[in-house]
């Protein structure tokens, strides 16, 4: 339960953020998706249902406030907090690649169901001058920016892991863990 | 969940996706159907995170202002030395437009450069959120039907059209600015009288114009032409200066000629709006179209 609760405080954090700040701080008119990186992280970190769980807050914080059909954009998020339960067990170690074929491959994902979802519905066919001018650019920052995000959200989770506050049956860094069992046993 | 914890019963991750996706239709489908009765749902949510965005939104007002600062810095010196010799120039220039300026004013009185729209009754608003990704390009501000807001009611700011209240709640209201790549704005040359389509488009937002369609090939247009707001136009009240003409040229069938528009206002740093709280008449033709 605790878990959940965390994870809606940072979900609020990160949807306040993208709304604000970051808007104000946009190289090139391109901001990051925040919302993408912390559901994401939740799906790959945590499992499924910790994804799916983050993706129906994100999607439903913005259908409510800025869409005026309510369901299309939790979809979106959902099968992203999905598809990232199932990346999880692809990856093992803490490697520098990884976040940036996650992210990538996820940002990549999320705007072509967005571009299917709102623009393709409306008539709007130039795919490729979307996929340079706003999916390309918002991928590469998305990176960078989910790069960060990541090396924090490892830092954490290892510091409330090492507590015992913060119950995780199964992590990325399961290997690590059976270390920290087994020479605690010794 | 407790239940479900004690006797280790767990619903497989696939059965909750697939029931999330159903939810997500029906609300979809109920959301569009009934959207006067989500209202009260928009509502308690939003006074909820208002709030909170008000108060983070003024930190990001502070971060852009020290980027700007930085900027501008480097900018400054060079500009001083530029400006020292301008003020020889300029006020011997002066001295002979004070000359001028009585003649100025007089022929400003016969032409009423005066804009129309100085009349409609205004409420100024500021910009404390925006829509948080790349597609759109709508945002939020803090004035709702509290403060006299109502759908449809038009925006501006320098001077210029902004977009258009598409969703009201009590203390917020959603503006769809014209740059939306959804947003249709029908026009007229002030020069020519001529009428024009404005719409906004996603592949040309960067380059800072907007499309001008469907406009007739007898019409003699010269570059720059200012383009307003027009009579026929069903939503936005008219003579609000919209932006000026660019690049015109003749349409692939050769029916209609097609250009771009640069738009009056500044769109990358909007911080303060004026909401005319005035909607056009036309309920009845609202209702005869849907």
């Amino acid at each position: 339960m605790r878990k959940y609760i965390g994870a809606f405080f940072i979900t609020l954090f990160m949807f306040l953020l993208q709304t604000t700040v970051l808007e104000r701080v946009a190289i090139a008119g391109i901001i990051p998706n925040m919302m993408l990186i912390v559901t994401t992280l939740y799906g790959f970190m945590y499992g499924k249902k910790e994804g799916m769980f983050v993706g129906f807050l994100s999607g439903l914080l913005i259908d409510v406030l800025y869409n005026q059909v309510i369901g299309v954009s939790i979809i979106l998020f959902c099968t992203i907090g999905y598809i990232n339960g199932d990346a999880r067990k692809l990856f093992f170690k803490e490697d520098f690649y990884v976040p940036v074929i996650v992210f990538g491959i996820n940002d990549i994902i999320f705007n072509l169901m967005y571009y299917i979802c709102y623009f393709l519905m409306r008539g709007r066919v130039g795919l490729f001058e979307y996929f340079f001018k706003i999916i390309i650019p918002e991928m590469s920052y998305t990176i960078i920016v989910g790069f960060f995000v990541y090396k924090l959200a490892i830092l954490l989770d290892k510091k409330f892991r090492k507590r015992g506050k913060y119950p995780i049956n199964i992590s990325v860094f399961e290997e690590d863990s059976k270390k920290d069992i087994k020479n605690n046993n010794i | 969940m407790k239940l479900n914890k004690r006797s280790n019963i767990t619903i497989e991750p696939k059965y909750i996706y697939i029931g999330i996706i159903i939810l997500c239709i029906i609300m979809g489908i109920l959301s569009f159907r009934f959207s006067d009765r989500v209202t009260p749902v928009r509502n308690a949510i939003s006074s909820a995170v208002m709030p909170m965005q008000k108060g983070i939104n003024s930190i990001g007002v502070v971060i852009s202002e020290k980027i700007d600062y930085l900027h501008t810095m480097k900018n400054l010196v060079k500009e001083n030395k530029k400006l020292k010799n301008k003020v020889e120039d300029l006020s011997e220039e002066n001295q002979l437009l004070q000359r001028d300026k009585y003649e100025l004013e007089t022929f400003r009185q016969l032409y009423e450069l005066d804009k129309d729209y100085a009349d409609y009754p205004k409420v100024a608003a500021r910009v404390i959120s925006s829509d948080g990704d790349n597609w759109y390009n709508s945002f939020v501000i803090d004035k709702g039907s509290n403060d006299g807001i109502s759908k449809n009611m038009n925006v501006i700011a320098d001077g210029g059209l902004v977009g258009i209240v598409t969703q009201v709640n009590d203390n917020y209201s959603r503006v769809r600015s014209i740059i939306d790549d959804e947003s249709n704005v029908s026009g007229t040359f002030v020069k020519s009288e001529n009428s024009c389509i404005v719409s906004g488009s996603l592949t040309r937002i960067n380059s800072g114009v907007l499309d001008l369609t469907d406009i007739s090939t007898d019409s003699k247009i010269e570059e720059g032409d200012e383009v307003v707001t027009s009579q026929i136009s069903n939503k936005y009240l008219p003579g609000i200066l919209i932006g000026y003409c660019k690049n015109i040229t003749n349409n692939k069938t050769n029916l209609t000629l097609t250009g771009e528009l640069v738009p009056a206002v500044n769109f990358q740093n909007l911080d303060m709006v004026l909401v005319i709280t005035e909607v056009k008449a036309s309920d009845d033709l609202e209702d005869i179209l849907n």
